[in-house]
């Protein structure tokens, strides 16, 4: 296996802007997150919403730079370079927005939406046409309609659009956040197979961003689980599926519906279930600070390190 | 009971027309959970609004139906005697609680202000229940919640005040339009086993509507499939998710990612939701179903009764071919 992206201590910071206030309050939405993302693999990233799950997908793409960390895409690390630099990773990384709806201009037709990327790729003009239509035809759409302007499609057409769009760069890195999540259940379905199709075809790699377990544990190869920014367990998904280890995790784990029973799972500070001795899930002051720990074949836990030891 | 009989509604705006409803009909028990699935624009929410009279018409146009409480049909009501039951007898819970709380009172106000106006509390009379049934929706914290705004509350907390204005009359009914999808799955387990909770402290009927399978499969007791504007099965929950009849419920089950599918392809529903101005005649789902033959395209098929143990639950599915298989 070879990796594709390595985060190294990626943190991010939002300074408030305040007009009159002389005091400067800092949020740190993402904090010392480090992963390795597989060559042609799906990662996927759960959380509850606000976690920084977003926040750390845009600063993998460079959408939103990290404040501090590197990310080292195919053995380079890009977060230091220059704009210039930066511009053929551009490409190679594309991201798959929630929501269709805002992520298609409507004052442009199809066939613009996707003409974008490609012109700034200096892609050759007389090619343009069918280049277009086969993208289109590839994900499902009629290229019959490149034409029309996106409300003239459906929810899970804009869907498909905007992966034809993304794809039109030919990259090798996609980010999907929370792809399928605003579509109708029987979408869905339609979405998450040409996704895996695309991937197969392309050979792609995906960071799958979502909230919905079911829908991660089915797809990806690796999960990780965000809370308040930090990462607090990641493994192999068969090995966290079977057997979660932090409390946060076991939380989001029982409140997946669907399933017979209906307890949350609540730990209270003495849980320790599963961790070697001098290590605690929960912080024993408030400026200890988490480590992943490997409890065994790259099942990684969060937790901290017991006072005086 | 709180019963809806072959209700019939459709939108015009000029020479369009859009039928919402093709004859729903679902009874609804007190201590019970009745859950409403289908995807979006398939009349769930029309059929919540119709029952809480908020329906505004025009554009709506109620053509056929009835809905009985106490032997009285709420639609035949004036809005004055509509007012009387809405949020008394039915209440209702939304699906964003943020946009149905008003921004500018004080969440205490908003709950009071139904005590006052359809109990005849005074002032001091409600603030004391308000606090009790703060206490009933797991808020903790007391006058502290009552004098705080919207804005000030979390996304969680603010279902809660929505449940709790909803409970706040000791409703006989609830209507639940999809009261968890804004919120996180913790949250959401939270919120279920609250209403849960309520609806066997307070005798409550619950019309749970949701497009979540996963959700409704947790909570009901009872489930309707609806596909554009008609149910196509009805039956208990037990029944319905072991023993699906009807080919969309059974698409819908199967298209469900889960662990225990990986490496397999999701088994999907080709095409999309038909919008209510061009439904398909017959059986609207014929464009999308795997096992439609000819009679699918011009009969409408019968609801019928489809259940084949003898439990004596009743299974109803409105289908030609319940029972036919289909390759993949």
């Amino acid at each position: 296996m070879e990796k594709l992206i390595e985060l190294k201590n990626i943190i991010k910071v939002f300074k408030s802007h305040k007009l009159i206030s002389v005091k400067k309050d800092n949020y740190v939405a993402v904090n010392n997150v480090s992963l390795d993302i597989q060559k042609n693999t799906i990662f996927g990233l759960v959380g509850e919403s606000g976690c920084g799950k977003t926040t750390l997908a845009r600063s993998v793409m460079m959408l939103d730079p990290p404040s501090s960390g590197e990310i080292i895409y195919n053995g380079k690390n890009i977060s230091g370079i220059s704009r210039k630099e930066l511009h053929p990773y551009r490409s190679r990384m594309q991201i798959v927005f929630q929501d269709p709806n805002s992520a298609l201009n409507p004052k442009m037709s199809i066939y613009n939406c996707m003409k974008e990327g490609l012109v700034n790729r200096k892609f050759p003009k007389d090619k343009m046409d069918s280049k277009i239509k086969s993208l289109l035809d590839l994900v499902g759409i009629s290229p019959n309609h490149v034409n029309r302007f996106p409300h003239e499609f459906s929810g899970g057409q804009k869907q498909r659009i905007v992966i034809a769009r993304a794809l039109s760069m030919e990259p090798e890195f996609l980010v999907l956040d929370e792809p399928v999540s605003n579509l109708d259940v029987s979408i869905q379905a339609q979405i998450i197979n040409l996704l895996l199709d695309l991937k197969d075809e392309f050979s792609l790699t995906y960071l799958f961003i979502s909230h919905d377990l079911n829908l991660v544990s089915y797809l990806s190869d690796e999960v990780a689980v965000m809370y308040k920014g930090e990462i607090v367990e990641t493994a192999k998904t068969e090995k966290i599926m079977k057997k979660p280890m932090h409390p946060y995790t076991l939380k989001l784990f029982s409140s997946a519906p669907g399933k017979d029973s209906n307890n949350l799972f609540e730990a209270d500070d003495s849980y320790r279930e599963g961790l070697p001795e001098k290590f605690t899930y929960f912080p024993p002051n408030p400026d200890s600070t988490l480590q992943l720990i490997d409890i065994g074949e790259d099942h990684r836990v969060g937790c901290y390190t017991l006072n005086g030891s | 009971m709180l019963e809806i009989k072959n209700l019939n509604i459709s939108f015009v705006q000029g020479e369009k027309e859009a039928n919402a409803l093709r004859g729903i009909s679902l009874s609804l028990k007190r201590n019970e959970v009745h859950s409403l699935v289908g995807e979006s624009g398939s009349g769930k929410t029309v059929t919540s609004t119709c029952i809480m009279g908020l329906l505004p018409t025009p554009p709506g146009r109620i053509n056929s139906g009835q809905i009985i409480l106490n032997n009285q049909d709420l639609l035949l009501l004036e809005e004055k005697d509509q007012r009387q039951i809405r949020g008394k007898e039915i209440a209702m819970v939304f699906q964003e609680p943020a946009r149905y709380l008003n921004p500018t009172l004080k969440v205490g106000d908003q709950i009071t202000e139904m005590l006052i106006l359809h109990l005849g509390m005074s002032n001091i009379e409600a603030v004391d229940r308000a606090l009790e049934i703060l206490e009933l929706v797991g808020l903790e914290g007391g006058k502290r919640i009552l004098d705080s705004y919207p804005h000030e509350l979390s996304g969680g907390m603010k279902q809660r005040i929505m449940i709790a204005i909803a409970i706040s009359c000791n409703p006989a009914f609830l209507i639940a339009d999809e009261p968890t999808t804004a919120l996180d799955v913790t949250l959401q387990l939270q919120i279920l086993n609250l209403m849960l909770s309520l609806k066997n402290t307070l005798d409550m009927g619950i019309l749970f509507i949701s497009h979540d399978l996963r959700v409704v499969h947790d909570i009901s007791d009872w489930v309707s499939v609806i596909y554009a504007g008609r149910i196509v099965e009805s039956t208990s929950r037990k029944e319905l998710f072991t023993n699906p009849k009807h080919p969309y419920t059974r698409l819908l089950l199967e298209s469900i990612p889960d662990a225990d599918k990986r490496g397999q392809r999701l088994q999907t529903i080709p095409g999309k939701v038909p919008d209510a101005e061009n439904i398909p005649g017959g059986c609207a789902f014929h464009t999308r179903c795997p096992i439609a033959e000819d009679i699918c395209k011009t009969d409408l098929p019968e609801t019928k009764e489809v259940g084949s143990d003898n439990s004596g639950t009743s299974h109803t599915a409105a289908c030609h071919f319940i029972g036919k298989q289909w390759k993949n």
